[in-house]
């Protein structure tokens, strides 16, 4: 089953909060599904296989780079390989800005780079702007019938 | 033997060949003048009793007073010449003379006894005057035999002079030539062979061979240069051995500082961001529950946790300046001045700013960080002039003594107390409070860095509310 959401990978969960919150005061208003690190989100994403129905179909990832277990570099490549995967966008939400990072992010498909002020109220206009061009003003790829 | 020593002997052996040479030159020379000398008298003497013979007929025949007169000229010129000569002739020559000096004496005798014999007229004497005239003949024969034994020996000796001076002039060339030719091995052996062999030692060196050391052996200057040589390779080797060593540390750490400053900015920067996030919904979501003083202390919190926000990003910042590698080109310090100015004039459009930049100032570096460098100066020219209602700020070059040629920013400003000129790089160090002039302490920490970065040094002149200059070298 197709589910229209957003997927926030992301293991501090002040930042699941503050981030829904972000969402919820810029109008976004589609579903969020957590995943606390790489490894549930690639879980979430590729299910027991490409036939399995319940796999996650986000029209947006967002994505934190440094998580336990399987970091968001990772997370990214997986997604990077996969051919229906890779037509999601992929926004990378971060508190690094270490050059390296950005290249690396890129490099492995991501669309956007964000990162995350500490100012809240900075936060709430980035997370406003991130959804208003990725959710609304973007033409995505086609839904699969 | 020391070099200088075997300098020494060979420009003294060169020296005594060529005296000796001199010496037996000039007494070879002198020898053949003289029997050149001997042989002139030789030959005067012989053309001499010639003409005393033709003197002796000449008289016989004419009987004149005049002719008598004229041989006796001749005669004592002759004996004259003789005993001059005598003087200066050695032994072996002396005795022919003595000979040709008996004969002439025998000469005179019988010319006289000649004339008396005439004088007589006597019958019996025509026959006596011949045999006296035939015996004064075969006199003077003596005479010219004896000169021209004499001569015949002188043109032998001549001959041996100058075979003698032939002999000396190729014996002096043989030895200079033999000299030169030890000189020029000498040379090679103790000169040039061991130079070349420190030539191939630096070569070495040059291209990072610190093990390679020199053979040259024995003793002198060449063998004590090439134990420097292997010297300064040792300690060049040491000291390269301990810079990597250090290298390696440095390395380390730096490695360390990286991953503590990727987790600075990743890790310390959450915490502040919760902070922040959830005073933030308190205070609209629990508004109603809240009063004023629990407001303000929210408030207090949120400002903290930016003002944290920031500090942390100024230390990155810090600490990528450090990272960087430099880009050196020309740079044009007026232009980027210029540009800056302009930016903070639009970024505070409630300050006039007023400021005078000399064209053309030229400097060599990185033009990225000496941007930041700058910007932070202006910055800090601009900020701390807010209290004044014109910002005058001013950028230019000016000969320090002590220092030399330098930049300077200067502005009219509040500036500081030279009693705390030492603070004013240090990181996170402030002459001013927060709530005076915003700032996190860490812009002239910045600027000093740059500046360090670039081999030169900046200091700064101020007094309060007089203004601040700051100078800096590149």
């Amino acid at each position: 089953m197709y589910k229209k959401s957003i997927l926030l990978v992301e293991d501090n969960p002040d930042d699941v909060l503050l981030t829904r919150r972000a969402l919820r005061q810029s109008n976004i208003l589609n579903e969020v599904v957590v995943a606390e690190d790489g490894a549930q989100a690639i879980d979430l994403l590729f299910g027991k296989g490409p036939e399995d129905p319940s796999r996650l179909r986000p029209e947006l990832i967002l994505l934190d780079l440094k998580m336990p277990k399987v970091g968001g570099l990772e997370v990214l490549k997986h997604i990077h390989a996969d051919d229906v995967l890779s037509l999601i966008p992929v926004v990378v939400l971060t508190t690094s800005n270490e050059e390296d990072d950005l290249i690396r992010s890129y490099r492995n498909g991501a669309n956007s780079f964000i990162r995350k002020p500490v100012d809240f109220d900075q936060f709430v206009e980035a997370i406003g702007q991130m959804g208003l061009y990725w959710l609304v003003l973007n033409v995505g790829t086609p839904e699969p019938e | 033997m020391t070099l200088l020593f075997q300098t020494r002997l060979i420009a003294a052996l060169l020296f005594l060949v060529m005296l000796t040479s001199t010496v037996i030159y000039f007494r070879a020379a002198s020898n053949l003048a003289e029997t050149i000398r001997t042989n002139d008298i030789v030959a005067e003497i012989v053309q001499r009793v010639f003409d005393l013979n033709i003197l002796t007929t000449e008289h016989l025949n004419l009987r004149s007073k005049r002719s008598l007169q004229q041989w006796e000229q001749s005669h004592a010129s002759l004996t004259n010449i003789l005993l001059k000569s005598a003087h200066d002739l050695d032994t072996n020559r002396l005795t022919a003379l003595n000979r040709i000096r008996r004969d002439l004496v025998n000469i005179r005798k019988l010319f006289f006894r000649i004339i008396i014999l005439e004088k007589r007229q006597a019958p019996t004497s025509e026959q006596l005057i011949n045999g006296v005239k035939s015996q004064l003949n075969i006199t003077a024969h003596e005479i010219v035999s004896e000169a021209s034994g004499l001569r015949r020996r002188l043109v032998y000796e001549l001959a041996n002079e100058r075979e003698k001076v032939n002999e000396l002039l190729l014996w002096t060339a043989t030895s200079l030539l033999l000299v030169m030719l030890a000189t020029g091995f000498w040379f090679q052996r103790q000169l040039l062979r061991p130079i070349t062999a420190l030539k191939k030692h630096t070569e070495a060196l040059t291209d990072g061979d610190f093990d390679a050391r020199t053979t040259v052996r024995g003793k002198g200057e060449i063998t004590d240069l090439s134990i420097a040589f292997n010297y300064l390779a040792e300690t060049i080797s040491q000291k390269i051995h301990a810079l990597n060593v250090a290298l390696g540390a440095a390395e380390a750490s730096n490695k360390e500082l990286e991953a503590f400053s990727y987790s600075v900015s990743h890790d310390l920067r959450s915490p502040l961001r919760s902070l922040d996030g959830f005073s933030k919904a308190i205070l609209e979501d629990y508004e109603d529950k809240l009063d004023e003083t629990g407001r303000d202390y929210l408030k207090r919190i949120r400002l903290a946790a930016t003002r944290m926000g920031g500090l942390i990003d100024d230390l990155l910042k810090l600490s990528k300046i450090a990272k960087q590698d430099l880009q050196v080109g020309s740079v044009n310090l007026s232009d980027l001045a210029a540009e800056i100015l302009e930016d903070l004039k639009q970024a505070n459009p409630d300050q006039t700013i007023k400021f005078t930049i000399t064209p053309a100032l030229k400097a060599s570096g990185d033009k990225k960080l000496l941007r930041i460098a700058l910007e932070n100066l202006l910055e800090n020219s601009v900020k701390y002039s807010s209290t004044k209602d014109v910002a005058e700020i001013e950028m230019g070059q000016t000969i320090v003594p002590g220092r030399g040629r330098c930049f300077y920013v200067q502005d009219h400003g509040v500036g500081f107390n030279m009693a705390f000129k030492d603070k004013l790089f240090a990181t996170f160090q402030r002459l001013h409070h927060t709530r005076e002039f915003p700032g996190t302490g860490v812009g002239l920490s910045i600027v000093e860095r740059i500046i360090k970065r670039h081999g030169g040094s900046i200091w700064a002149e101020s007094e309060v509310n007089e203004g601040a200059t700051f100078y800096f070298l590149l």
